[in-house]
């Protein structure tokens, strides 16, 4: 009997590479969002960072670069989420694209 | 003799009716002559000359009239004498005695429209005449057909209802038009602004914080794109349906449905609740 090809186990995925890391952060966007805490004062949020980044790493180079302070906050349905004081959603969107964590598609800003 | 010396404009050639303005401005010149005698003056057409400074005149630039404008002038000055000059050739081969027009007697009813429009009796429509005709009849009678498909929104009234707090008074009017329920629009709102908000009976809404229209209006824009507009055809007769636990966008011009996410509101929001709900408790 010869071997019966059908039968044999056939991976079609082998010659696939490792999805990139960009892939998977375009199809879970990040959020931007502001909310206004008293007045003037605002907070940013970032949601939906892959878990995969060194949170805390993230937050020391933010809070230098943009002279604010931020810390990590875990939310029940949304995972770990970065909050920011001041509205720094332009300057975090730059910052991430820089860094090459996400593409444009990838960033949603929502807001004014 | 010269008494007065007028500088009268001069009269604009018309180019609808060539055969009586010849025997008008003959006729006038004629009487004018009997009574008073003056001179028009020559309106100097050149390019400087007679005004003493330069060639071009009026400190005007290498192409004529100064800044890039001589192009489309030039153009259409050439065209209109070149015109005006084939019909006089014209009418005068032919007999000029022939001033009485010939009666026609219409019988066919002219429509409403028409009537307002004055058409004559001897036409001799020109291509844009025509055209402006054309579209202004479309417009009136059916608008749907026009090139323009532009979506014109009245703007939203953004007032302030005391500290704190800002006042949507075209809410429903918007809501009717955009064809969706005025609930859909406000939690996108909240969701985009991250507050809290809600609804009026006269269907007002009311959001905590001060915005103002420019705030509001590209939220609104970006509702528009993402919930109302067809992304196949561009058009604005949708309508919003639940299939499956999936929303859809449903196009009533190209019957196409595309999916699209449901609201989702901020982490911050619910965040803030826990922290007032201990203190609560405290």
């Amino acid at each position: 009997m010869t071997e019966i090809k059908n039968l044999e186990t056939y991976d079609p995925f082998e010659d696939v590479e490792e999805e990139t890391k960009t892939k998977t952060s375009v199809f879970k966007p990040i959020h931007l969002r502001v909310k206004t805490r008293r007045g003037k004062k605002k907070i940013t949020t970032i949601e939906n960072l892959s878990s995969e980044f060194d949170l805390k790493m993230l937050i020391k180079v933010m809070r230098k670069k943009f002279c604010c302070s931020g810390s990590i906050v875990n939310d029940e349905r949304l995972g770990e989420v970065i909050q920011l004081s001041g509205d720094q959603r332009e300057a975090v969107a730059e910052f991430l694209i820089e860094e090459e964590i996400t593409t444009k598609k990838g960033i949603k800003i929502h807001g004014n | 003799m010269s008494e007065f010396e007028l500088d009268l404009p001069k009269k604009k050639k018309r180019k609808k009716k060539p055969v009586k303005k010849e025997q008008k401005k003959s006729e006038t010149n004629e009487e004018e002559e009997n009574e008073f005698k003056f001179e028009l003056p020559k309106k100097k057409k050149g390019r400087g000359r007679g005004r003493g400074r330069g060639k071009r005149g009026r400190g005007r630039g290498k192409r004529g009239r100064g800044r890039g404008r001589g192009r489309g002038r030039g153009r259409g000055r050439g065209r209109g004498k070149t015109k005006g000059k084939e019909k006089a050739k014209d009418l005068n081969s032919e007999n000029l005695n022939q001033t009485e027009e010939p009666e026609i007697e219409y019988k066919v009813l002219k429509s409403e429209f028409e009537q307002g429009l004055k058409i004559e009796e001897n036409p001799d429509y020109e291509y844009q005449e025509l055209l402006t005709r054309f579209y202004k009849t479309l417009k009136e009678r059916n608008p749907e057909l026009t090139g323009e498909n532009k979506f014109i929104m009245k703007h939203p009234k953004v007032i302030k209802g005391g500290s704190k707090k800002t006042v949507i008074a075209n809410a429903q009017e918007l809501c009717h038009a955009m064809r969706r329920r005025p609930d859909h629009v406000l939690s996108y709102f909240l969701a985009e602004l991250m507050t809290t908000g809600s609804i009026d009976s006269d269907g007002v809404m009311i959001i905590k914080g001060v915005y103002r229209e420019k705030h509001i209006v590209p939220i609104l824009k970006r509702y528009i794109q993402t919930y109302v507009a067809c992304q196949v055809c561009n058009s604005v007769m949708t309508s919003l349906i639940k299939d499956n636990r999936l929303f859809f966008v449903k196009c009533e011009h190209c019957d196409s449905k595309t999916t699209v996410q449901g609201i989702k509101s901020g982490a911050a929001t619910n965040l803030l609740r826990r922290k007032q709900k201990f203190q609560n408790k405290k």
